[in-house]
């Protein structure tokens, strides 16, 4: 029975001064809330990246040498490494591009057919060059939606079957796909052309400029990276100009990152939490300071130690669950106002160069990327857990000293 | 002549019952009192003590104070500030512990509870009137007068009627009920007060000065109340330092120095 009138006097408590209650659960509020906000943004940004940005194809490895991978060291490394499922070259050449009425620069990508589905390269219209094109070196194009805007106008532009000019050499070469590509991908300002078109028009080297290995699932990448850089090394005498990576290393490495930026910010909001707990605990002992003569009267009427210890232990815990509850809240909003934000700021950014021309081949990270925070109901459960251990372990004391009282001296209190 | 002294015979029985159901007055009463006084008191205490321990010393409150209630009766305990009333009133009340001495509260020796034991007594056994009525603020009279029964374990359903019938019992108009404590006058908060009290259907009411706070005719009327509650057959133990009020009890015990000067015994 007395559970039942703990909730109805804690009730009673919390609702009796409103204005008093929200004052008093305002710094766990602004802990709980932040803590919420942070780590909703951050794990929107994990999400971006993983999706985004093609880092959610683990068992990728990339490898580069600033002086070129020869056909023949390609084959040795498929060769050498079986747990390879596929390894293929790419060339990427800055070159211009140019129609009657614009003129853009871009990274052409020279690869073999297979090349786009291993990347995981979808097409909104047309199709990608095929092993015909390959055989003839054709003139034919595959464009980044980027691309398409830059020269175009809009990245819905119908531009399959056109013609424009590539290369130094400004040789003509027909659209004969459009990538569907987000503005995040790499595809983005990238040219899709045969590798034969690549290495006689555009690069005039047969080497390649980089390989992109897909490594067997369960193949640690991150080893099997190691030792394909140390082959390469062995080969060259020395590791200069040798970079080989597996995407693995690359999201664990921007995690890695991330979970420290959430550390640090777990860390300052926690001790928005503990200043929270001490006004709590501030608030209880001024309560129970005003409340000498209702403690002495309760006793008076049967209370036992235990019965006052709990009723005020109950309120503390009542009133950082209720700022606990505010705070979730408050974090999700402040979380969607942040997010908008850096989105804002990005594509400010990310526009401001474009229009500049001055993205070629887009690398960077976070360009114009949505972040969307992620809601997971595991931070609720530990904000509401959080929430009552704060509650306990600031109510103690001032509940100790309420059922310390002596009921006598109580009341007598003025 | 032999009719009527065949009815004779079964008429003397009838008789002989009237006879025996007849109430007379006098052997009546010295019956229920010889009954009463082979029943245990509700209160019997012997030789207490209580020594206080402060920072100027040690207080002799109390130095050997005896004396027996029983069920029904109507005590007034008087005595100036600072003769230990207030000790006494605590220790009856199960509020505090004697130093020394034995408690016997309805047959049953009290000495050895623990804190928890003594705040059930007080839950269920004994009622607190107190001068300054101390009833809950901003809180209904319904809910102050509930408030001995979230002690006593009395369940749920059974609450709001009880207090109904306790705030009737006192003369309490029914739409007061949901009124704040607040909201009423002196004379009505302390009529809530002993209606708290009462509710748990205490074996002993303690009224601590209960109409210090109050003006004359106010004043009355709740002394008026005892002497209703004493016609009803509880037993009240009423502190005061005024003459008039304990007047209206039917044993005035006076103390002084910690010692009980009339009616009870001294073991000094």
């Amino acid at each position: 029975m007395k559970l039942r009138d703990l909730f109805y006097e804690t009730w009673f408590a919390l609702t009796a001064s409103k204005a008093r209650t929200l004052l008093t659960i305002l710094g766990i509020v602004i802990g709980i809330g932040s803590v919420i906000a942070m780590t909703s943004v951050i794990g929107g940004m994990q999400n971006m990246y993983v999706n985004e940005l093609g880092l959610n194809q683990a068992q990728m490895v990339q490898i580069s040498k600033s002086n070129g991978i020869l056909e023949s060291e390609l084959q040795q490394l498929k060769l050498s490494f079986p747990e390879y499922d596929s390894i293929l070259g790419s060339q990427l050449t800055s070159i211009t591009a140019s129609t009657s009425a614009k003129e853009t620069m871009m990274m052409a990508v020279g690869a073999k057919p297979g090349y786009a589905n291993a990347m995981n390269i979808k097409l909104s219209s047309g199709r990608m060059h095929n092993d015909d094109d390959e055989k003839q070196a054709a003139r034919v194009v595959v464009l980044g939606r980027g691309i398409v805007r830059s020269l175009y106008g809009s990245e819905d532009a119908d531009v399959v079957g056109k013609t424009l000019r590539l290369g130094n050499n400004a040789e003509n070469f027909t659209v004969i796909g459009v990538i569907d590509s987000s503005p995040t991908a790499q595809e983005h300002n990238q040219a899709f052309v045969p590798l034969a078109t690549s290495q006689i028009r555009l690069s005039g080297s047969k080497n390649y400029d980089s390989a992109t290995g897909m490594a067997t699932e369960g193949i640690n990448t991150i080893e099997l990276a190691q030792r394909t850089k140390a082959f390469l090394s062995e080969r060259q005498g020395n590791d200069e100009g040798i970079y080989v990576y597996s995407m693995k290393e690359l999201l664990e490495q921007a995690n890695m990152v991330m979970s420290s930026f959430s550390a640090m910010i777990i860390a300052i909001a926690s001790i928005s939490l503990v200043v929270g707990g001490i006004g709590i605990m501030n608030m209880m002992l001024t309560n129970v300071t005003e409340r000498t003569r209702e403690i002495g009267l309760r006793k008076s009427l049967g209370a036992r130690t235990g019965d006052v210890i709990r009723q005020f232990m109950a309120e503390s815990i009542g009133l950082c669950l209720v700022g606990g509850a505010f705070g979730i809240v408050f974090g999700y909003l402040a979380s969607w106002i942040l997010a908008a934000l850096v989105n804002l700021i990005q594509s400010a950014e990310k526009n401001a160069a474009q229009a500049e021309q001055l993205v070629i081949g887009d690398s960077t990270l976070a360009t114009s990327a949505q972040i969307i925070p992620v809601i997971e109901p595991v931070s609720v459960l530990v904000a509401v857990g959080v929430c009552a251990l704060i509650g306990i372990v600031f109510g103690f004391y001032p509940a100790r000293r309420a059922a310390k009282m002596d009921p006598i001296e109580s009341l007598r209190y003025q | 002549m032999t009719a009527s002294v065949k009815t004779l015979p079964t008429e003397m029985p009838v008789l002989q019952a009237k006879e025996q159901t007849l109430p007379t007055e006098m052997p009546a009463l010295q019956a229920e009192k010889q009954a009463l006084q082979k029943e245990k008191p509700v209160i019997d205490i012997f030789n207490l003590h209580r020594i206080y321990q402060t920072k100027a010393g040690s207080i002799q409150a109390l130095r050997g104070v005896s004396l027996q209630v029983h069920r029904g009766e109507y005590v007034a305990i008087m005595g100036p500030s600072g003769s230990g009333k207030s000790t006494l009133m605590n220790i009856l009340g199960c509020l505090d512990k004697p130093t020394s001495g034995k408690y016997y509260f309805q047959g049953t020796e009290i000495s050895g509870y623990s804190a928890d034991d003594m705040a059930d007594l007080r839950a269920t056994r004994i009622g607190f009137v107190f001068q300054s009525f101390n009833l809950l603020p901003r809180t209904s009279l319904l809910r102050n007068v509930m408030l001995p029964l979230v002690y006593s374990a009395c369940p749920l359903s059974q609450r709001e009627k009880r207090a109904r019938a306790a705030l009737k019992s006192m003369g309490l108009p029914e739409q007061l009920y949901s009124h704040k404590s607040n909201e009423i006058s002196g004379g009505q908060m302390q009529r809530v007060a002993i209606a708290r009290a009462l509710i748990n259907n205490p074996a002993l009411i303690l009224a601590d000065e209960p109409t210090g706070n109050l003006d004359t005719a106010t004043g009355e009327m709740v002394l008026e109340t005892f002497a209703q509650l004493k016609r009803a057959g509880r037993t009240i133990v009423l502190i005061t330092h005024e003459p008039d009020v304990a007047a209206h009890a039917d044993r005035i015990l006076w103390i002084r120095d910690g010692l009980i000067l009339e009616g009870g015994t001294n073991e000094a």
